[in-house]
C-alpha cells in the first residue's frame, strides 16, 4: 500500500464526512445567519432513530434509515417553529440564537442519553468488518464509498435545488435579505422552516452513515458540529460549495498533518486551520 | 386606489417619529411627500410596508379592509410595494432573476420544479427593456452599477403589479438618462391608475412630477396640497430654511 | 367505684414504672459501635458505568458477608462518570460533608485523591496501576502492577517468537502511559522492538491514517492500549485496512463488548477472580462480576480486618496510622484475587496471567 494513495483516500473519507455536517449546517446559515450549534445534536437524532428502529426493534434497513433521516429533518423544523422563529420574531440577535441553539444541543442529548445511555453503540450486530476494495494502492471500506457517492449526490442536488427551483430562488432571496424577500411576497418563515427540514435530515442522514462507519454516542453531535463549522468557515459559511471545499481541506490537511506529526495533534491541526483562515482570509475559499 | 391612513403613531425610546398622522393616498395620482430630514417621511414608508410595527391609528385600504397591524409578507396581498433609499437587491441572483424570483406560481408543484410560464418571461423581458437592463440579464446583480442597481429595484417593484407603489428617494444620484425612465416609470404607473407615493427632497422634480404633495415636519403633517401652492407656503419654506 | 380506680390506676402506674425501666437497663445493654465510613469513587453511569456498579456490588457484598463485626460499616457511593472534575468534586464531598474514613477509587479519582487523603490524613484505596500512587501512609492501591503485567507480556510475546511490535495507544490516560513506559523499561534487554508508536487522544474516531502510518512497518504484533470504544474502533479499521496481523494487550480484551474482534487473541491480565467470589456475586446479581470488582471486594475485606485489629474499643474505631499499619502488616490473605501480600509501600500483590479470546469469552491458558 502506498501511504500517499492512502492518505489521498482517507482525506476524501474524512472530507466527505466533513462536508456531510457542513452542507446543512452552511443551508441553514445562509437563510438565518446564526451559528446553529443545535445542528449538531441532529445527527445523533439520526444515528440513534436507526439504532432504535433497526438494532433495537427489527425493522429492515431502509425504512430505519428513512425513519431517521425524516426525524431529524421533522426535530430540526420544530427546533425552529418552537425556539428560533419566536426568537427571530422579536428580532433576537444571532447571539442571542447561538445561546439558544446551544442549550437546545444540550437538552437534546441529554434526553437521547437518558433513553439511550451515554454508551457508544454501534449500528450493525457487531464491529463487523466492512467489505474493501482496492483503488489504485490504497483501499476504501463499503461504506466509505456509500458517504462520498451521498455526499456528491447531495451536493448536485442542493446546487439544482437553489438554482433550478423557485424554492431555491427563495432561499437565495431570504440568504440575501429576508425583509425584501418578505415584501415580494414570499412566506419567509415557511421557508426557513423548510431550510431547516432539509438542513436537519442531511445531518440526520450523516449522523447514520458516521453510525454505520464506526459507532454513535448522544455526544456525538459536538465533535461533529466542530468539524463541520472548521470546514464551513475555512470554505465560505454560508456558501454551500464552500462546505465541500472546506470539508475536503479539512480532510486532506487533518490526514496529511498526522502523516508526519503525532496522532494526538489532529485536533490541534484542525483549529490551527481554523485561525489561519480565521486570521487571513476569514471570508474562506469561495466567499460568500 | 386609495389608501387612507388615520391617526398613525410611530415612536422610537420617547421620540415620537409619525405623530398622530391622517392622510389618504389616490389612486391614479403621484403623491409627493416632502420635509427635511427626520421629518418621518421614510418612517411612513416603514410602517406602511409592515417593516416597522404600528404604534397607534389604523390603514385603510380601499374603504374596505381595515389594519391596525402590517406583516411584511402581507402588503403584497395588500397591492403595495416600496422602493429602499439604501439599494436592496439579491446580489446572489442574476438580474433577470431579481425580477423573475417576484413571478412566481405559489404552490408546491412550481416550488420543487421551476416552471416559470411563458408569459412570466414576457413579463420580465418588457420589464428588462423597460429599464434598459435586458442585455445584462444573466449578469450577478452585484455586478451592476449604482445607476443600474437603482434601476432594477424600480424594476422588481413594477413586476410586483402592485395598486400601492412606495419610492424612497428613486431619482437620487441617477444621471439624467436613467432618471427620464424613471420618470416615465411612474407616469405610467399612474395612468394605470396606481397609487404612487414620491420621496423626493428635489423641488423641481416634485413641481414636475406630482399632482398631490404632503409637508411633514417632525411626524405632523404640515401642509398639504397641490405643488405649486404647497411649495410656496410660509410654514413649510420656513420649515425647511428656518433649521 | 372508687377503690377499684384507685386500683387501676396504681396497677398502670406500677407497670410503666417496671417498664421504664426495663427500657432504660436494655437500652444500656450494648456498647453503642462506633461507624467507619467508606466512601467510593467511580463511574456508575456513562460507557464505564458497569464498572463503578461492579465494585459498588462487590462492596456490599464483601460487607454481608463480614456479617456483624467490632464496628458498623456505611458507604457513600459517588458517580464521576470517568471525569476528573466530577471526581474532584466528589472527593471534596466525601471528605468534608459525609466525613468518611476512607475512599475507594477508580480511574482519574485516585490521582485526584492521593494528595486529599494525606491532608485529611485518611485511608485511600485506589484500584490503580500507577506506581508512584501508594505510600503505604495513606495511599494504597490493589490492582495487578504494571511491572508484573508486562513481565509476563514480554515474556510471552518471547516465547513466540515475536520481534517487532506495533503500538496503537491512547495517551490521554495515565494508567496506558503508564502502562507503556513499563512495557518500553521491560524490552530494554530484549530482541523485541517497537517499530511503530502510534499515539492519539481518547475520543478519536478515524484512525485510518494513522493505520496508514504504522502499516509499511509490517509488526509481527499489534499492542493495543486504550479501552472501548477506541480498542474496537482501531482494531476494526486495522482490519478494514486489510491488515491481519493478530492484536494483544493488557487487560482489555475481556471488557470489550466484541469479543468476535479478539477471537483467539491472547493478551495478559489479572488473575481471574476465585470461583467462590465469581459464584457468590453472580448468584447475588445475576452477571459475571467485572472488572475491579473482586478487587473492590479485596479491599474491604482488608480494610475492615485492618480496622478490627487496630481497633482497641468498639465504641471508637481506630486512627488512620493504626489502621495503615496493620494494612502493611498483612503478608498473606485470602482473597478474590488470589493469596494477597501487602507491600511496605501500599501496594497489594496479586497474580497476573495469559489469557485468550476463545468463543468469545476468556479464558487463562496453562503455562
Amino acid at each position: 500500500m502506498d501511504i500517499l494513495t492512502q492518505l489521498v483516500i482517507n482525506g476524501i473519507i474524512a472530507g466527505a464526512i466533513y462536508t456531510l455536517i457542513a452542507l446543512g449546517f452552511n443551508l441553514i446559515y445562509g437563510a438565518t445567519k446564526f451559528f446553529n450549534i443545535a445542528h449538531g445534536v441532529f445527527a445523533a437524532i439520526g444515528g440513534y432513530t436507526v439504532f432504535f428502529f433497526f438494532k433495537l426493534s427489527g425493522v429492515s434497513l431502509v425504512p430505519s434509515i428513512l425513519a431517521g433521516v425524516l426525524l431529524a429533518g421533522i426535530a430540526g423544523m420544530l427546533s425552529d417553529r418552537l425556539i428560533f422563529l419566536p426568537l427571530r420574531r422579536k428580532r433576537g440577535s444571532s447571539v442571542i440564537m447561538l445561546v439558544a441553539s446551544l442549550g437546545l444541543f444540550t437538552a437534546l442529548q441529554s434526553v437521547i442519553a437518558i433513553m439511550f445511555s451515554n454508551r457508544f453503540q454501534t449500528l450493525t450486530d457487531i464491529f463487523n468488518i466492512q467489505k474493501t476494495y482496492q483503488i489504485f494502492s490504497g483501499v476504501i471500506t463499503q461504506i466509505h464509498i456509500v458517504i462520498i457517492i451521498t455526499v456528491i449526490s447531495l451536493t448536485i442536488g442542493l446546487f439544482l435545488m437553489l438554482n433550478r427551483t423557485k424554492f431555491g430562488k427563495a432561499v437565495k432571496a431570504i440568504s440575501d435579505d429576508e425583509e425584501v424577500a418578505r415584501i415580494i411576497g414570499i412566506d419567509t418563515d415557511r421557508v426557513i422552516g423548510y431550510v431547516f427540514f432539509i438542513g436537519s435530515a442531511i445531518a440526520g442522514l450523516g449522523g447514520i452513515l458516521i453510525g454505520f462507519d464506526t459507532g454513535i454516542m448522544p455526544t456525538m453531535g459536538m465533535g461533529l458540529l466542530l468539524k463541520g463549522v472548521i470546514a464551513s468557515i475555512v470554505g465560505g459559511v454560508g456558501n454551500i460549495y464552500g462546505s465541500v471545499c472546506g470539508g475536503l481541506l479539512l480532510g486532506f490537511v487533518e490526514n496529511f498533518g498526522v502523516w508526519k506529526i503525532s496522532g494526538e495533534w489532529k485536533d490541534a491541526i484542525a483549529f490551527g486551520l481554523l485561525i489561519i483562515f480565521l486570521l487571513f482570509r476569514p471570508q474562506g475559499v469561495l466567499g460568500k | 386606489m386609495k389608501i387612507e391612513i388615520r391617526n398613525l403613531t410611530k415612536r422610537f425610546d420617547g421620540v415620537t417619529a409619525v405623530n398622530n398622522l391622517s392622510l389618504t393616498l389616490e389612486g391614479g395620482r403621484i403623491t409627493g411627500i416632502v420635509g427635511p430630514n427626520g421629518s418621518g417621511k421614510t418612517t411612513l414608508v416603514n410602517l406602511l410596508s409592515g417593516f416597522l410595527p404600528i404604534d397607534g391609528g389604523t390603514v385603510i385600504i380601499d374603504d374596505t379592509i381595515t389594519v391596525k397591524k402590517i406583516q411584511p409578507h402581507k402588503i403584497k396581498s395588500y397591492g403595495i410595494t416600496r422602493t429602499f433609499q439604501d439599494i436592496r437587491l439579491f446580489e446572489q441572483m442574476s438580474v433577470l432573476d431579481n425580477i423573475l424570483v417576484v413571478l412566481t406560481e405559489r404552490n408546491l408543484w412550481c416550488a420543487l420544479f421551476e416552471c416559470h410560464r411563458p408569459e412570466h418571461m414576457q413579463k420580465a423581458e418588457e420589464v428588462l427593456r423597460m429599464i434598459d437592463l435586458w442585455d445584462k440579464r444573466d449578469e450577478p446583480a452585484s455586478n451592476l452599477s449604482y445607476g443600474q442597481r437603482k434601476l432594477l429595484e424600480i424594476g422588481r417593484a413594477v413586476s410586483m403589479e402592485a395598486r400601492v407603489y412606495l419610492f424612497d428617494e428613486p431619482f437620487a444620484g441617477l444621471f439624467p438618462g436613467m432618471a427620464e425612465i424613471v420618470e416615465s416609470i411612474l407616469r405610467q404607473l399612474r395612468s394605470q391608475g396606481c397609487a404612487v407615493v414620491l420621496i423626493e427632497h428635489d423641488m423641481d422634480l416634485i413641481r414636475g412630477l406630482t399632482d398631490y404633495v404632503f409637508v411633514l415636519d417632525s411626524g405632523v403633517l404640515l401642509a398639504e396640497g397641490r405643488p405649486h401652492e404647497v411649495l410656496q407656503d410660509r410654514k413649510v419654506v420656513e420649515a425647511y430654511i428656518g433649521n | 367505684m372508687k377503690k377499684t380506680a384507685g386500683i387501676i390506676i396504681g396497677v398502670v402506674a406500677a407497670l410503666m414504672l417496671v417498664s421504664a425501666a426495663y427500657v432504660h437497663s436494655m437500652s444500656k445493654k450494648p456498647v453503642v459501635k462506633d461507624t467507619f465510613r467508606i466512601g467510593m469513587i467511580a463511574p456508575l453511569t456513562g460507557d464505564a458505568g458497569f464498572v463503578g456498579v461492579g465494585m459498588k456490588n462487590a462492596l456490599l457484598m464483601a460487607r454481608e458477608q463480614w456479617g456483624d463485626g467490632k464496628y458498623n460499616y456505611e458507604f457513600v457511593f459517588e458517580d464521576d462518570q470517568l471525569d476528573p472534575k466530577l471526581s474532584a468534586s466528589a472527593a471534596q464531598k466525601l471528605l468534608n460533608v459525609d466525613k468518611v474514613d476512607a475512599i475507594v477509587t477508580v480511574g482519574h479519582a485516585p490521582r485526584i485523591t492521593v494528595p486529599l487523603a494525606r491532608q485529611y490524613d485518611i485511608i485511600h484505596f485506589a484500584i490503580a496501576v500507577q506506581k508512584d500512587i501508594p505510600d503505604g501512609v495513606n495511599n494504597f492501591s490493589h490492582w495487578a502492577p504494571s511491572v508484573k503485567l508486562n513481565g509476563l507480556l514480554i515474556k510471552e510475546m518471547q516465547k513466540r517468537g515475536i520481534k517487532k511490535v506495533g503500538v496503537f495507544r491512547t495517551t490521554s490516560l495515565e494508567a496506558w502511559v503508564a502502562y507503556y513506559n513499563d512495557f518500553l523499561e521491560g524490552i530494554k534487554n530484549t530482541d523485541i522492538r517497537v517499530v511503530t508508536d502510534q499515539t492519539f487522544k481518547k475520543g478519536e474516531k478515524d484512525f485510518r491514517s494513522l493505520i496508514a502510518r504504522a502499516k509499511p512497518t509490517n509488526p509481527d504484533i499489534y499492542l493495543i492500549f486504550v479501552e472501548t470504544p477506541e480498542l474496537e474502533i482501531v482494531a476494526k479499521q486495522i482490519r478494514e485496512a486489510g491488515i491481519n496481523t493478530p492484536f494483544t494487550t493488557l487487560e482489555g480484551f475481556e471488557v470489550t463488548e466484541q469479543p468476535e474482534l479478539f477471537e483467539g487473541y491472547w493478551y495478559v491480565s489479572p488473575v481471574e477472580p476465585s470461583e467462590e467470589f465469581s459464584k457468590a456475586y453472580e448468584a447475588k446479581f445475576g452477571k459475571r462480576p467485572p472488572v475491579c470488582s473482586p478487587n473492590a471486594y479485596d479491599i474491604f475485606n482488608l480494610l475492615a480486618t485492618a480496622v478490627e485489629r487496630a481497633g482497641s474499643s468498639p465504641s471508637k474505631k481506630p486512627a488512620t496510622a493504626q489502621i495503615a499499619r496493620e494494612l502493611k502488616k498483612i503478608k498473606s490473605f485470602p482473597g478474590a484475587l488470589g493469596d494477597l501480600l501487602v507491600s511496605d509501600n501500599g501496594m497489594v500483590m496479586s497474580g497476573v496471567q495469559v489469557k485468550m479470546i476463545k468463543n468469545g469469552k476468556p479464558i487463562a491458558l496453562e503455562h
